[in-house]
């Protein structure tokens, strides 16, 4: 049944079935985020690339020109390990946390310990999701940590996170966006993974296809 | 003989659902298209198909093109879709539509699902 395919069709195909598992896993995800916002939800197509960090970081040049940021960060290990980004201006953030509390609920205005926790369990809701799908699609272990939260100005949530180390280095880099329609909100979540640690997903990936 | 088509933006949904396609009918030539759109373009050679769809691929998702393929006197037992999507939304238009609806698999066991499914919707629309 396997197929002979060059180098770059089998990335190509890799990255493909990564995209399909995170529609999988967070197809899981929208529903639980549907009812509790009882709004509907779109997902987007995940974007995926294999990319230098430094122009991963590109997207953040919004960021710089807000005056705080939220950043939520998770990280998962084991058969494959990396790390999640949650990641909005305080502005979106607000927009996505109301649209998330039930029509009734007060409007948020300031970003405070209790929307730290919303934020917290909407990475956990997500990630956990996407590790749910491909672990189980390519029968892999992996955990995933708890999230943690940064929230104040950009620069100085750089200066603290060794997200930026190895800037140089190629990262498997995945893009994920949803929409809640009734509420206008998006979030976007984004997953970073490190070369060596794709290239066992990729083998694993290839084994599920049967191309290898 | 009778063909298979199947829709998805995918190439590796497409290499999985054609997997299990096969386990039912081993020598059931299948057809693959990337877009719903792609489909009704070709309708007029694949009218005696029986169609699997996923829901989101553009131009044309899931639903819209079953419209197009009922207007077009496909019957709704030649159609299904099979989709990751699980929200009670979209079931409740396909029961409207009488299309079956396929969960994609996550867990081994769900591929097992998957497949009796797929062999009962061959079967029952033979």
């Amino acid at each position: 049944m396997g197929q002979i395919m060059n180098q770059s069709e089998n990335t190509d195909i890799s990255l493909d079935f990564l995209a399909e598992s995170l529609n999988l896993g967070l197809g899981h995800v929208i529903d639980e985020l549907s009812e509790i916002s009882e709004s509907r939800i779109e997902l987007h197509v995940p974007e995926i690339n294999l990319i230098p960090k430094t122009e991963a970081l590109g997207f953040t040049k919004e960021l710089r020109a807000e005056s705080k940021a939220i950043f939520v960060k998770q990280q998962f290990a084991g058969d494959i390990e990396g790390e999640a980004l949650l990641f909005f201006s305080e502005d979106e953030s607000l927009k996505l946390l109301n649209g998330l509390l039930p029509d009734s609920d007060a409007t948020l205005t300031n970003f405070a310990d209790v929307e730290e926790e919303m934020l917290l369990d909407i990475t956990n809701v997500a990630v956990t999701g996407v590790i749910y799908a491909l672990s189980s699609i390519l029968e892999l272990s992996i955990a995933t940590e708890l999230p943690k939260c940064e929230y104040g100005r950009f620069d100085e949530i750089e200066g603290q996170s060794n997200l930026f180390d190895d800037a140089e280095e190629m990262i498997l880099f995945i893009t994920i966006s949803f929409t809640l329609v009734s509420k206008d909100a998006k979030a976007v979540l984004l997953f970073f993974q490190h070369k060596n640690s794709f290239s066992k997903l990729h083998k694993s990936i290839l084994q599920k296809l049967k191309l290898q | 003989m009778k063909r298979v088509v199947i829709a998805d933006d995918s190439v590796s949904a497409r290499l999985l659902l054609k997997q299990m396609i096969l386990e039912c009918l081993p020598d059931i030539p299948i057809l693959e298209f990337k877009s719903g759109e792609a489909v009704t373009k070709n309708l007029a050679e694949i009218k005696d198909c029986w169609f699997l769809l996923d829901m989101n691929m553009a131009p044309l998702n899931g639903l819209d093109t079953i419209k197009l393929l009922l207007d077009e006197d496909i019957p709704p037992h030649h159609i299904a879709m099979v989709t990751a999507n699980k929200s009670k939304e979209l079931k409740n238009k396909l029961k409207t539509l009488d299309i079956l609806c396929i969960n994609k698999a996550i867990e081994p066991h769900e591929s097992e699902q998957c497949v009796a499914k797929l062999d009962d919707f061959f079967k029952l629309s033979k």
